[in-house]
């Protein structure tokens, strides 16, 4: 059962297509800013489990979005992107970002998500993010996930995760400084429980 | 004031109060009548069943005596024997002019059965003659390398900085040259000292039982003395060696008055890194390190003397990647500067005066500099400490066995945890993290009693420091006190409280050392911690009057407030412009608790053609942290349940030396994978799940595994040869003879497969080291 404790609403999540997951739509259960919400599962002889989420009070908005001149590396052309967005953390709740950017094709999607910090730099109220991308006719949509940290942090730790399980040790400079624990908000298992907030930009280089 | 704080103030009074009414002391003051300075290491004896050596001022007391007629006794190599006879009947102070002969004498061997002096509960010392005598790696006779070898101190694996002391971290450790703190006492990720064996006069190493004068930190104290230089004869001497070389001058620029000491070291890796360098697209990494020493010893008058010292050491990291379309450089220093003075008034026989003063800086510095086209990134991190201290302190002897011991001290700390400066994306930025001010006092006070069967150290420090508007004070009994049971055995004993207002953050992964200080603040409190300690050691006679010293001590410590990043934070969460570095450090760490115990055994031969021991230490060390492993206690990183070592010197011949050290060790506590699963990857822009990540691994509790046994045998020949121009010692040392790979760090490889990576294997190498004669020949060392 999932509940918006803001609001008192509950649904009952259903079962998706890949055996033991369960879901729901936003039609059912929209997601919105500064709700909390609760998560309850209940199984035949085993622990209840039992998540909360508190969701950001606003989503970032990007207000700058540039592009630099073409340059030719081994496989294509390409241009650097950077864009900027204010701070939407309030003074007791830190907001934490993904990003993610897809060219749309014809019938195809492809999609890159950035989930490490360093791609993302943070000067003062300001955070950039900057990125080389194939210079390309189609549009390029960039999304701002402003998420709550814990969700934030269990990707980070997923993403050192699968470091350490596929490259291991190749990063000797420090990508990976510390035995990763395992990260979880869910009472009686593992796993996370979590949301965000997307705002887009729509790009198209001349 | 507490009751336990009466009672130390009780102990404190009872050592002064003692008298000794039936006894008298003869104190000696030993000299060259030709140059007029002090003489180190003269052997006194008096009646003929007393003897004891000056310390480095030419001084030395022999207490117990009984009044009367006395008859007394001065040798020194390179001196007549000088001989007096008179009589005393209370305490005498007698000055002794020792006059050099100019015959060159054969090199001999001198055995002699010494009496067996009290030794102090907790505390061991190397002077630069033993540590001549001790293993040499790489040519150099490593102070720190040497502590690791005794039984309580441990080394993190090899390539991490840092000696463990009784459970403690290696933040917990006041390592002091010349009184002057060094906050990295390292070089090469931990292998090597600070400064080069060349420059030291003597080494106090302090498990417990730590005196009064020393404080804030928690664990131990290695107090290095640097020696003073030579006020009547240059003196030039170094080492060449593969991995690094050294060299140190001494001159005397006002004979008998003023000199100076300057001393220089510098490692080749960089070169030898650099000279086998390929034209490929990675530059590096490439490693070096320097330090400099320079000291200068005054003679004011013959009461007083001033000494001012100074010393810098860097260590540099650098690294570059680079292609048609990128160029990325990583450049990485650790900068440590010291400077002091030290001004002794001897204003009688029985008080003296110690001036102090001085700095002591530490920055952390990294630079990463990305040029990708025509856009350049530059972000640059430093972690920066800087203390000055003013100490004075009064030592007055109240009695032929009793000595008083009082002072102050003011200690003024910047702190600055983080610096960032980034510049790029068409504009620059900087700024200062958490920068703080922090103002210290302590006032001290030691009794100190040197009996026949009882010796002890009674002290209470007192400090207090303010931040944040804030004062807060702490109060530290301390205790030490060996009883002589008979001849051959004593016993000992001691407390220890002990504050950390510092605290040192380490990185714990296998990237390079990011060791960064932080002040303490309101949520971040200052460590302390508790140390009891027993012990009971014991001499065996054996033939031709030599000893075997057995001993065995065992402690227990609790610490408060010790510190760690929460799970999923590095250095690196504060070291750049990532999303969170406009917040604070104290949400990257969350402190806890420690407790360490165990059982430490030395036999130990110090005369004789084989010298050296074996050591044994069992011991547990546990930390507790709310938020972290579930709130459950965890084996520390340092945790090793047995260690062993083994470490002896084997005099062949007159020229030649063999030298070996084994240790051995339990591996390393870790972390390890308990179980595999999938998970689904959602796509955020849809909000849909999709592909499955089919090998997402569970983590065991923390530290729940170790890695294997850590051992190795370290070998050394050394071959001494004299000259026309002076003596050189040919250094041919191993390290890791049988090549064991021992583990740095564990990883998961394919298929699931738990990898070691090692770092050190066999390691040859060879130095010459080198000492010229410029004056009397007899005051080489080599």
């Amino acid at each position: 059962m999932l509940f918006d404790q803001s609001t008192g609403k509950q649904t009952k999540l259903t079962p998706l297509s890949q055996p033991g997951l369960y879901g729901c739509s936003q039609l059912q259960m929209p997601v919105l800013p500064g709700h909390r919400y609760r998560l309850l599962a209940v199984m035949p002889s085993k622990d209840t489990l039992q998540a909360y989420c508190q969701l950001p009070q606003q989503a970032a908005r990007i207000d700058s979005i540039a592009f630099g001149e073409r340059y030719k590396d081994t496989f294509s052309n390409r241009r650097r992107v950077t864009l900027s967005w204010k701070d939407v953390s309030e003074a007791d709740k830190t907001c934490r970002y993904f990003i993610v950017s897809q060219y749309m094709f014809e019938d195809n999607l492809l999609v890159n998500a950035y989930f490490d910090q360093p791609v993302i730099t943070q000067m003062g109220q300001r955070l950039y993010f900057i990125n080389d991308v194939i210079d390309s006719k189609l549009p390029l949509t960039f999304y701002v996930m402003t998420a709550e940290p814990t969700l934030f942090t269990f990707y980070a730790l997923a993403q050192q995760m699968r470091d350490i399980s596929g490259s291991g040790a190749s990063d000797f400079f420090g990508g990976y400084t510390g035995i990763t624990p395992t990260y979880t908000n869910i009472q009686n298992g593992y796993g996370i429980f979590g949301g965000y907030l997307k705002t887009q930009r729509q790009l198209t280089f001349p | 004031m507490n009751r336990f704080t009466s009672l130390f103030l009780i102990a404190l009074w009872a050592l002064t109060a003692q008298a000794s009414a039936q006894h008298i002391a003869i104190h000696c003051s030993v000299y060259s009548r030709k140059t007029d300075s002090p003489l180190a290491g003269a052997s006194i004896e008096v009646n003929k069943h007393r003897a004891t050596l000056t310390d480095e001022e030419g001084y030395a007391e022999l207490l117990e005596i009984t009044p009367g007629r006395i008859d007394l006794s001065v040798r020194y190599v390179g001196y007549l024997v000088y001989r007096i006879q008179f009589k005393a009947t209370r305490d005498t102070s007698i000055a002794i002019p020792l006059i050099p002969f100019v015959q060159e004498l054969a090199e001999v061997t001198v055995t002699a059965q010494q009496p067996q002096p009290i030794s102090l509960a907790g505390q061991i010392s190397f002077s630069q003659r033993a540590l001549q005598m001790l293993p040499s790696i790489g040519g150099e006779h490593d102070v720190n390398r040497n502590l690791t070898l005794l039984p309580g101190v441990k080394l993190a694996n090899e390539g991490h900085a840092g000696l463990y002391v009784r459970g403690g971290s290696s933040d917990q450790n006041l390592y002091s040259i010349q009184q002057v703190p060094i906050y990295k006492y390292s070089h090469f990720f931990g292998f090597l000292s600070p400064l080069n064996s060349d420059v030291i006069q003597q080494v106090d190493l302090y498990k417990s039982g730590f005196p009064a004068r020393f404080g804030g930190r928690l664990s131990s104290v290695v107090d290095v003395t640097l020696r003073s230089p030579s006020l009547d004869q240059p003196k030039i001497e170094g080492s060449l060696g593969i991995l690094s070389s050294r060299l140190l001058i001494e001159v005397p620029l006002i004979k008998n008055r003023l000199a100076i000491m300057l001393a220089a070291r510098r490692s080749y890796f960089d070169i030898f890194t650099r000279f086998f360098q390929g034209s490929g697209t990675t530059d590096g990494p490439h490693y070096t390190f320097y330090d400099l020493n320079a000291s200068i010893n005054a003679r004011l008058s013959k009461t007083t003397q001033l000494n001012l010292s100074a010393y810098r050491g860097q260590d540099r990291l650098d690294a570059g990647a680079f292609n048609k379309l990128e160029n990325l450089q990583f450049d990485q220093r650790w900068l440590s500067n010291l400077a002091g003075g030290r001004l002794v008034s001897q204003f009688s026989a029985r008080l003296s005066n110690i001036l102090e003063a001085n700095l002591s800086n530490y920055e952390l510095s990294q630079l990463t500099n990305q040029q990708q086209q025509t856009i350049t990134t530059k972000n640059h991190f430093s972690n920066v400490i800087k203390t000055l201290t003013l100490r004075n302190t009064v030592e007055l002897i109240t009695s032929p066995t009793h000595t008083l011991r009082m002072g102050g001290q003011a200690v003024r700390y910047w702190v600055e945890p983080g610096n960032l400066t980034f510049s790029g994306i068409g504009q620059s930025m900087n700024v200062s993290l958490d920068s703080t001010r922090l103002l210290e006092y302590t006032g001290f006070i030691e009794a100190e009693l040197r009996g026949k069967y009882l010796q002890g150290n009674a002290g209470m420090r007192l400090s207090q420091y303010g931040f944040s508007d804030q004062t807060y004070g702490v109060v530290e009994p301390r205790l030490r006190v060996s009883h002589r049971i008979d001849s051959l055995s004593q016993i000992h004993f001691s407390y220890d409280r002990t504050n950390q207002v510092l605290q040192l953050m380490s990185n714990t992964g296998f990237g390079p050392p990011v060791e960064l200080w932080f002040p303490p603040s309101q949520v971040v409190r200052p460590q302390s911690a508790h140390q009891l300690a027993v012990g009971y050691s014991q001499s065996i006679p054996l033939r031709f009057h030599s000893f075997l010293s057995f001993s065995v001590d065992g402690y227990w410590k609790t610490m408060k407030n010790i510190l760690s990043y929460r799970d999923g934070f590095s250095a690196q969460d504060f070291t750049t412009f990532a999303q969170n570095n406009t917040r604070s450090w104290e949400n990257l760490v969350t402190s806890g608790q420690g407790q360490a115990y165990g059982l430490e055994f030395q036999i130990q031969k110090k005369t004789g053609r084989l010298t050296g021991w074996v050591g044994y230490t069992l011991s547990w060390v546990r930390h507790k942290f709310a938020d972290l492993n579930q709130g459950m206690p965890f084996f520390a990183q340092h945790d090793r349940r047995h260690d062993g070592t083994l470490s002896l010197v084997y005099q062949l011949s007159k020229r030649w030396q063999v030298s070996g050290n084994w240790l051995i060790q339990s591996g390393q506590p870790m972390t390890l994978p308990v179980a595999v699963y999938s998970s689904p990857q959602v796509n955020f822009v849809t909000g849909h799940f999709e592909n499955y990540y089919p090998n997402l691994v569970i983590y065991s509790e923390r530290n729940q595994y170790r890695m294997r046994a850590t051992h190795r045998f370290d070998l050394s020949f050394q071959r001494k040869t004299t000259h026309r121009w002076g003596i050189g010692v040919l250094d041919l040392s191993i390290y890791n003879l049988y090549n064991r790979q021992n583990p740095y760090y564990y990883y998961l490889a394919m298929g699931n497969q738990l990898k070691a990576v090692s770092l050190f294997s066999f390691i040859p190498s060879l130095s010459y080291q080198f000492q010229l004669y410029l004056g009397n020949r007899s005051s080489n060392t080599l």
